[in-house]
């Protein structure tokens, strides 16, 4: 992909939306930070458009841009300059109280144990990714993914037996 | 809770957002729009300037202690801002080469590695450029002068070098831990979101351990 046209970049963060704002959810607890994150996101994709190889997984190119641009950002301690005032917000969503609220609650604060390298791990792993292509994202081996994704659900099990 | 039902919740999390999350197109053009953004330019731009200025700086040091290495006082420093002055375009030169070099599409461990090696490395040779400030209050002693000079020169003398050399040592520690957070560092050592270097150590010493196969 050359740097895209505005009406199939426009298409594309529509399309990966969610994910967009999941991955910020995961790294920015508040909403301020978690809104320039996705400004910063979009961003990179559109400016990275001409490091996509056709023979490469789109998704791949994406989780990559996406977790690096977010593990970047929580390792800074303050946000630099933002690129449109906060008056309004890219990615809003219309927050309800509900039992499933309560859950992705406790979804969130439990990923949100887990240090800036294995929560990206684990985002992909919940996003139904097969090992290979975590593998891929991560630039780790694919036994290291099983490892590691063995490790986080016996973290799960514990924390959620001492309850 | 299992990790079946982590990803059950998961799975209704993005069932909701499917429904309620809204895109605001309007924001979005404008993001697009603005194509030229933080980047690393000014930071080559800066280190390729240091580089140029450097080169003749250390020819013109050298050429200068040709004519007067019996002079120990300057021979000593001299040698030794060359010897920093080299390392500083080395190192510069080093960063030059992974910034051109970072690309966000690459793995995650890659590009973070990149990223924090070049963290690192900017703190270090700001603290390895420090060591030479004692160096500028000594550099013009002369052996005769100082075997002449008075109490009160020697006084003086000592009093400015010994200030000069508590500075170094304070801006040594203080850019690599605490404080490096603070305005002040991240002002000097041109970044916008410093760390501290042993964070930032720490962090690559993750990555290692994170790229590690672990049976």
């Amino acid at each position: 992909m050359k740097q895209p046209d505005k009406t199939a970049f426009l298409a594309l963060i529509q399309e990966n939306k969610r994910i967009i704002y999941k991955i910020c959810n995961s790294y920015c607890r508040n909403q301020y930070d978690r809104e320039d994150l996705a400004q910063e996101i979009i961003y990179q994709l559109w400016r990275s458009g001409h490091t996509f190889q056709e023979d490469y997984k789109f998704s791949t190119w994406m989780y990559r841009i996406a977790l690096n641009t977010a593990i970047s950002f929580y390792r800074k301690e303050q946000t630099a300059g933002k690129t449109v005032e906060l008056s309004e917000q890219v990615l809003s969503i219309k927050e309800e109280g509900s039992e499933l609220e309560e859950n992705i609650r406790q979804m969130q604060a439990f990923i949100n144990e887990f240090n800036e390298l294995d929560r990206a791990l684990i985002l992909l792993y919940l996003e139904k990714k097969n090992h290979k292509e975590i593998a891929e994202i991560l630039g780790i081996s694919e036994s290291n993914v099983g490892t590691k994704i063995s490790r986080m659900k016996e973290k799960l099990r514990v924390r959620f037996s001492n309850q | 809770m299992k990790a079946d039902e982590l990803e059950d919740i998961w799975q209704a999390y993005d069932a909701k957002l499917a429904q309620s999350l809204e895109l605001n197109i309007k924001v979005l053009e404008k993001i697009e729009g603005q194509k030229v953004r933080r980047s690393f330019i000014a930071l080559i731009r800066f280190k390729l300037f240091a580089i140029i200025l450097g080169i003749p700086w250390n020819a013109f040091l050298l050429f200068l202690l040709y004519y007067a290495w019996r002079e120990p006082f300057f021979a000593i420093s001299a040698i030794l801002l060359v010897i920093i002055n080299t390392y500083a375009m080395i190192e510069y030169a080093r960063q030059i080469r992974v910034i051109r070099g970072i690309d966000v599409s690459n793995a995650i461990s890659i590009t973070q590695q990149q990223l924090t090696w070049l963290h690192i490395s900017v703190i270090r040779s700001f603290r390895i450029i420090f060591l030479q400030l004692p160096l500028w209050t000594i550099f013009y002693i002369k052996v005769p002068l100082l075997m002449q000079a008075g109490w009160s020169y020697w006084i003086i003398q000592s009093l400015i070098t010994l200030l000069f050399i508590f500075i170094t040592i304070w801006l040594y520690r203080n850019i690599s831990v605490k404080n490096a957070g603070s305005k002040w560092v991240k002002a000097l050592i041109w970044e916008d979101g410093g760390k501290s270097f042993d964070k930032a150590t720490k962090f690559m010493q993750e990555i290692e351990e994170f790229k590690k196969d672990i049976l």
